[in-house]
């Protein structure tokens, strides 16, 4: 057989196992997840199906399977069955680059570099992901849009607006890594890192920071979940949808948490290497492995610890905060790489930034405190200082003293 | 482009996947739509209003900053790699091309672009 079609056999054969892997991922991160969160509240957590519940995912994909799956009589029909379809096609695409492993090295002919562990070496390799994984968007609107439901409109336009924004800051705070490393491609970020002998969090601790909030926005989790904020939009772009329709949509939430991590693992944790221990045979999917697990376990534990933020508090801070920062951060990285200085001068800047914005959001917080240590509220911050217009129920004028706000929330009565 | 035939083979696997799922679920599952399956979820009441109506321009606005902003960064990734080479020029490049977009972005920061109310 020519070489390329021994290249055909066995990106195939890659390409079957990456998704077969992903997949499982998936269904086991579901339950670890929900193992992991019951632990947070004092509960057990699924555990019947199987020894330690391992059976579950199982059960929920059987039992997802053989729900009803009902369209709304107002939907697009091509569009409502396109936008699941696109999702779970753009998390899984987006992980073509990721490397698990470095280039073969038992051989240069092409045969022999085609089975290096990852789909492809692609020179644009983080582009590539950054570009793919931005399409994400497409599938919230196109499943929101396509609904015929408020709700599901609602969610699915937050949701775009909330991804662009921080787009914006994912694409500024790498371009700190890519100064340093001198290239696009994943597998180069990473002999870079070896050779320089640092991990990049080092150098770039800002960088690390503000690429890890963009991320976790960039794939709607908590405290960023607003698209599917339950109490106000019930379930966001996912109301109309049900079964398998349904598990596309969390499946591809959760492949891009995967490969939001392994991006993380690889640009700032030195990817599959480990010091001098990732010569071993099969070491480097082990330190790779522990890295996103590391990262994914962040993710659970963010959830299970922050609150949900506002919208109008979101936004700002994406545009406010997140984006000056990163240009802060790509500013500075590029004095330090273009002067010739050493890594570790680009790392006490970036701790020296991260220190002054905590102390002025301390500052911050503790003026905007309305109840202090004695209990008593000041007079001075009412309710409207506090809250937008947006977001309140009722308007509290501070001069009048309180009424019952029974009447004034009550709607006006409709005769259907 | 060798290179990138893996990435459509992945993509192209990928789209099989993910049409076979929702061919399956057209064969599983049962199908008894009602009337009142079939409208859309209004958290229990009538509906007073057509959805897909107009929405805030606010999103709109949104977007085309989102445009402007990332194209800056898109701008900046090839200066970024070329930085170790470019040295101290690369920086005044840099400097220049970010102070270019930092006046607009303060200008529409004071219009209240960023501001959600």
């Amino acid at each position: 057989m020519s070489d390329f079609a021994w290249g055909v056999v066995a990106a195939l054969v890659k390409s079957i196992i990456i998704i077969v892997a992903l997949l499982t991922a998936f269904a086991y991160m579901t339950l670890i997840e929900r193992r992991v969160l019951a632990r947070f509240q004092r509960r057990v957590g699924p555990n019947r199906a199987g020894p330690l519940g391992l059976l579950q995912p199982v059960a929920d994909a059987l039992k997802m399977a053989f729900k009803e799956q009902f369209m709304p009589g107002r939907a697009f029909r091509f569009t409502f069955l396109l936008a699941p379809a696109l999702s779970v096609f753009v998390a899984l695409t987006a992980f073509a680059v990721i490397p698990l492993g470095d280039r073969t090295t038992w051989g240069t002919s092409p045969i022999a570099r085609a089975w290096a562990p990852f789909v492809s070496d692609i020179n644009v390799g983080i582009l590539y992901t950054l570009a793919i994984s931005s399409l994400a968007v497409y599938g919230i609107v196109l499943a929101g849009w396509s609904s015929g439901n408020h709700y599901s409109l609602l969610g699915a336009l937050r949701s775009a607006a909330q991804m662009v924004s921080y787009e914006v800051s994912i694409g500024l705070s790498v371009a700190g890594v890519l100064m340093f490393a001198g290239t696009l491609n994943m597998v180069d970020i990473v002999h870079a890192q070896v050779h320089q002998g640092i991990w990049y969090i080092l150098a770039q601790p800002l960088g690390f920071i503000l690429y890890g909030i963009a991320a976790i926005a960039e794939v709607n989790r908590a405290p960023f979940d607003l698209p599917e904020a339950e109490q106000e939009l019930v379930a966001g772009y996912l109301t109309e949808f049900s079964g398998l329709r349904w598990s596309l949509f969390q499946m591809a939430e959760y492949i891009n948490m995967i490969t939001t991590s392994s991006v993380l693992a690889t640009l700032f944790l030195g990817g599959w290497t480990l010091g001098a221990l990732h010569g071993i045979l099969g070491a480097p999917f082990i330190w790779y492995g522990i890295k996103v697990a590391f990262f994914l376990f962040i993710f659970i534990w963010l959830r299970a610890t922050l609150p949900r933020i506002r919208y109008d508090q979101l936004m700002r801070f994406g545009w406010q905060v997140l984006l000056p920062l990163s240009v802060l951060n790509a500013l500075c990285t590029a004095a330090v790489v273009a002067f010739d200085l050493q890594w570790w001068v680009s790392g006490l800047i970036g701790l020296f930034i991260i220190l002054v914005v905590s102390i002025i959001y301390y500052l911050r917080l503790r003026a905007h405190r309305q109840v202090d240590k004695s209990g008593i509220v000041p007079k001075s911050t009412g309710l409207d200082q506090v809250l937008p217009a947006s977001v309140r129920l009722v308007n509290i004028d501070p001069s009048q003293p309180p009424t019952s706000p029974t009447h004034a929330t009550e709607p006006a009565a409709t005769t259907p | 482009m060798p290179d990138f035939m893996p990435v459509l083979i992945l993509m192209g696997l990928a789209f099989a996947f993910a049409v076979l799922v929702i061919l399956v679920t057209f064969i599983l599952g049962p199908k008894h739509p009602t009337p009142e399956k079939l409208a859309p979820y209004e958290s229990g009441i009538q509906e007073v209003e057509a959805p897909r109506s107009r929405f805030p321009v606010k999103y709109l606005t949104t977007g085309m900053l989102f445009i402007i902003f990332d194209v800056e960064a898109a701008s900046l990734i090839p200066l970024a790699i070329l930085m170790r080479q470019l040295k101290v020029m690369g920086l005044i490049e840099l400097v220049v091309f970010a102070a270019i977009l930092i006046v607009p972005f303060f200008y529409v920061w004071r219009k209240g672009a960023f501001a959600w109310e």
